[in-house]
């Protein structure tokens, strides 16, 4: 099986290439045979990628150390589940499952429009092998094939690093991924627009489900990302602007504003350069995503090992794609002109274009820091860095200006808001928004940005509650509907608009989140049993921790698992446990933390078990061994990242939920009327 | 037409104030990323660079970790990776990470300010965890012949 | 041995597959069977339509003004109707107007092409599809 899955890999490189040659072919001299074989060339290379990674994961089902991959990600005791989802653990493995996805969608794609959209389907086939045969080139000639074999097999693998064995860590990247490679689709389709002339919107209207998708899993795989640094990392923080973390922010900044700007062309057949430029932009993104995490360019924690070809052959890739898609829209200008023009500033479309300019300033300014070590270095010698307090200094005035964006865009109409109705329908959430500020800060809150937050968020939630409570009255009194069925049918009819605002919620929960980090609480300190330590939370009440101890253990893949045991007691009265470990895996040179976490509606109790006086002693159980340091830290409103991620995903699957009938090619609002009523 | 160019002045207006804050995000937060010796150096030449915050990357000496009896405060001593005779002291007081071991080779990279005592005040301590980096075939096979 | 006849057999399994239209003269439809361009134009149609009702609700809820929503209307429907000019107004538009929403309201007014059927069909005479 596994020689098989070694042959596919190498078969199907030279295979999507041939298919890609054919469909262009195909497309470009109208020959229907030529077509199909690229489109069963589709199918192919999917069969042939299931096999590679069949043959991959049982490699690591039957521990074949021989295998350098197998080797450096696993070992004889590892859970099943890590060996499994070792496919995508290393660089190796998760190339083959980024191309694997890739061809999984392509066959979506492909099958679900054999009999549709005809126009667009070869050179959509065509793109999407390119794309396919480019991933399976750097698979076999940068140095990173999964099969590569030992002179000898060892006895053991090195295993899995034990922070990378975490319920969220398995699923992090895959989420990712899918967002990533699932923007190929998209991609694929505007190049082929280019190519075969029609550049009104239908690539759009075809593509829509796939960029949400795209979107949907984009924003998911970030924020799995910042549950397992919050949960294993073990310093109580969720996001550090690491450069691989910010390179996965990038395309999901563009793709967002990707998602409002094409409305404006659906409706008004306005910004096709834009639009154009936009997507090309995120499927670069997304590349580059990879290849920072790849090529060991930039300092990361998250970096593989560093090589140099890979740098290369990525750099080389999105070098040849960016210039060949300025060329086409250069080409294709005549074809892209507006059919209208923005009327007034006070209308729809002026604030989706100011959402654009927000979030494409975001991407360039996360991108520009990131890449300033780089660019220091390169053009001074002196390499210069930017952090936190940088990326944080730029996004966050740009994150406020997007929180009252999403106030503003539902209740502002198309083409041109008369500023009588703007004044009145703003009136009571501005209201809102800022008695909440206000009460906040009698409540004790002196941070101005956190304010502001809170105050924007409530401005914000208000129009969206309103144009729900709005929607389901006008059409429960028009249509002699329920107020439950009302509202059911005003979100079915139109899923886009109102799945959209409550995705809004759930972006409006996490910015709360946001805010409410800084009003956390943190001490460290050093405890006998028997010692208390107490810390206040911003709500007024007061935690006190008694250290009780600490017990050593030994498990199957652990050499010792220290655990420290907290009673923990709010304003005098227990309420329970926490514990908080260092564990020392057989397999890994460093300790783990594995810290204790009391999860709350609005705030976490987050405790570390910094270090162990005498750690000999302790693994002996010894009991003058234990003195310890910790750090007792009291997270405000994290849980809302999560919750936020939630009312997201439910937004989001909304969404792009099918409805049934004939699919509109505009949203099913008309944009000529001035201002947004409910669409009944 | 006229609204079109106000339009345009707007977001061109946008774009300048966001060009504004990522120039002062840069110019106020930026930060050297220096080896040991260039870092000496620098502050031989301009002793007010002793009141810069710098991010330096060395290697961490070995046997060189010890803690204060309050064990809130960390000592150790880092090296120039080419020549392990420019060194300094390092003090930090905060949870070091899991994987800082003085019994190993290992490079780290600080954060913080180099005062005129010549011991470097880090108040970031990052380690190029061993455990990240993927091992060569050969370095593996020697693992096992040991 | 087994694995290279394996391997020979998947290859030359593959390359078959693929290459089968080619040798067999199987085609790939080079061209929408749902019409493409039509398919389009059919569908502003749509939209316009449901923009012409939800006009009317705006104006009788008092978001909108009597000028906006009398320019509003003519344009939508227009639209709809296709061959009338946007520049001929009078009775013939106005009664027009009249049958389309009283269509709409009745749910006799097909939204796949516009034609207004008798009150109470379940298909469009003229082009059907399902009436709403």
């Amino acid at each position: 099986m596994i020689q098989l899955g070694e042959l596919a890999l190498q078969l199907a490189l030279p295979i999507s290439l041939f298919g890609a040659a054919f469909a262009f072919f195909g497309g470009a001299k109208r020959r229907g045979d030529w077509v199909l074989a690229g489109e069963l060339t589709v199918y192919a290379v999917f069969f042939l990628l299931l096999l590679t990674s069949a043959g991959i994961v049982v490699a690591f089902l039957t521990d074949r150390f021989d295998y350098w991959y197998v080797a450096n990600y696993s070992n004889r005791e590892l859970d099943t589940y890590f060996k499994v989802s070792g496919l995508w653990a290393g660089q190796r493995g998760s190339l083959v499952f980024w191309v694997l996805l890739l061809s999984l969608f392509s066959v979506i794609a492909t099958f679900s429009n054999r009999l549709k959209n005809r126009e667009f389907m070869p050179y959509v086939v065509g793109v999407l092998l390119t794309v396919t045969g480019f991933f399976l080139l750097v698979l076999l000639f940068a140095d990173v094939n999964p099969f590569e074999k030992l002179p000898f097999a060892p006895a053991d693998g090195r295993g899995l690093n034990p922070q990378l064995q975490n319920y969220w860590m398995t699923i992090h990247p895959p989420t990712l991924y899918l967002g990533f490679t699932a923007f190929t689709v998209p991609f694929a389709f505007a190049v082929s627009a280019l190519l075969n002339g029609r550049l009104d919107s239908r690539w759009i209207v075809i593509t829509r489900r796939w960029i949400l998708l795209s979107w949907f899993f984009l924003a998911n795989g970030i924020i799995f990302g910042m549950r397992w640094a919050y949960e294993e990392l073990g310093w109580g923080g969720f996001w550090f602007w690491d450069p691989v973390e910010n390179a996965s922010l990038l395309p999901w900044l563009t793709a967002t504003a990707f998602l409002h700007s094409i409305q404006i062309q659906e409706n008004r057949g306005m910004l096709k350069v834009w639009n154009m430029g936009l997507v090309v932009t995120t499927f670069l993104l997304t590349i580059f995503a990879t290849f920072l995490t790849r090529s060991g360019l930039i300092e990361s924690v998250h970096t593989f090992a560093e090589n140099t070809k890979i740098a290369f052959i990525f750099l080389g890739f999105m070098g040849v794609v960016a210039a060949a898609c300025i060329m086409l829209i250069v080409w294709r200008k005549p074809l892209l002109k507006s059919e209208h023009q923005i009327e007034s500033y006070l209308s729809r479309e002026s604030a989706f274009l100011f959402n654009n300019v927000l979030f494409l300033g975001a991407a360039f300014a996360v991108m520009f820091g990131t890449l300033f070590p780089l660019i220091t270095e390169g053009i001074t010698g002196q390499t210069i860095t930017v952090g936190p307090p940088y990326f944080n200094k730029i996004n966050l005035p740009l994150g406020l200006g997007l929180l009252a964006l999403m106030g503003i865009g539902p209740v502002i109409g198309w083409r041109k808001a008369s500023r009588r109705n703007l004044v009145k329908n703003f009136r009571m959430p501005i209201v809102v928004g800022l008695l909440v500020a206000v009460g906040f800060y009698l409540a004790g809150a002196r941070h101005g940005m956190a304010l502001v937050t809170f105050g924007l968020s409530a401005f914000v939630m208000t129009i969206i509650i309103v144009e729900f409570v709005k929607g389901t009255k006008a059409r429960s009194r028009i249509e002699g509907e329920g107020h439950v069925v009302a509202f059911l049918h005003l979100v079915g009819r139109n899923r886009r608009r109102w799945g959209g605002y409550i995705v809004h919620v759930g972006v409006v929960l996490v910015f709360t989140a946001f805010a409410g980090s800084a009003f956390d609480r943190e001490l460290i300190t050093t405890l006998e049993p028997g010692d208390s330590v107490t810390i206040e939370s911003p709500l007024g009440h007061e935690y006190e921790l008694t250290y009780q101890g600490l017990s050593s253990e030994r498990g199957n893949n652990l050499a010792a698992r220290i655990t420290a045991l907290m009673d923990v007691s709010q304003d005098g009265k227990p309420i329970g446990t926490m514990t908080a470990e260092k564990r020392l895996y057989l397999t890994w040179e460093a300790p783990v933390t594995e810290v204790g976490i009391r999860s709350k509606f609005l705030e976490d109790l987050y405790l570390i078990l910094e270090s162990v006086r005498d750690l000999n002693g302790a693994f002996l159980n010894d009991a003058k061994a234990q003195r310890a340091t910790f750090e007792v830290q009291v997270n405000m409103l994290v849980g809302w990242i999560w919750y936020g991620g939630l009312v997201i995903t439910l937004g989001g699957l909304i969404t792009m939920w099918p409805s049934r009938g004939p699919q509109t090619s505009s949203t099913q609002e008309d944009p000529r009327r001035s201002s947004a009523s409910p669409t009944i | 037409m006229k609204s079109n160019f106000r339009f345009l002045a707007a977001i061109g207006g946008v774009s300048l104030v966001v060009g504004y804050l990522i120039w002062t995000g840069v110019t106020e937060t930026m930060t050297y990323y220096l080896t040991p010796i260039e870092l000496i150096n620098r502050v031989e030449e301009d002793p007010t660079f002793h009141q810069v915050g710098v991010k330096v990357s060395g290697r961490l000496e070995k046997g060189s970790w010890s803690r204060d009896s309050d064990e809130l405060l960390h000592y150790f001593t880092v090296a120039d990776l080419e020549d392990e005779s420019v060194r300094f002291s390092v003090e930090y007081r905060d949870i070091l990470p899991d994987t800082f071991n003085d019994q190993e080779l290992q490079d780290v990279v600080l954060e913080g300010r180099f005062r005129e005592d010549g011991v470097f005040d880090a108040t970031v301590v990052l380690t190029k965890c061993g455990s990240r980096y993927e091992a060569t075939p050969e370095e593996l096979v020697g693992d096992y012949i040991e | 041995m087994e694995q290279i006849a394996g391997a020979v057999l998947i290859t030359i399994g593959v390359i078959l597959f693929i290459l089968r239209p080619v040798l067999h003269g199987d085609e790939a439809p080079l061209t929408s069977t749902d019409g493409g361009k039509d398919e389009l134009d059919s569908q502003k149609k749509i939209s316009a339509l449901k923009g012409l009702r939800d006009a009317e609700y705006d104006y009788h809820s008092g978001k909108l003004d009597e000028e906006d929503f009398q320019s509003l209307r003519l344009e939508m429907a227009s639209e709809v109707l296709g061959s009338i000019k946007e520049t001929e107004s009078g009775p013939d538009v106005e009664v027009e107007i009249q049958r389309v929403r009283a269509g709409l309201a009745a749910g006799s007014t097909c939204l796949a092409c516009g034609e207004v059927n008798r009150n109470g069909s379940n298909f469009c005479g003229q082009c059907g599809s399902t009436l709403e």
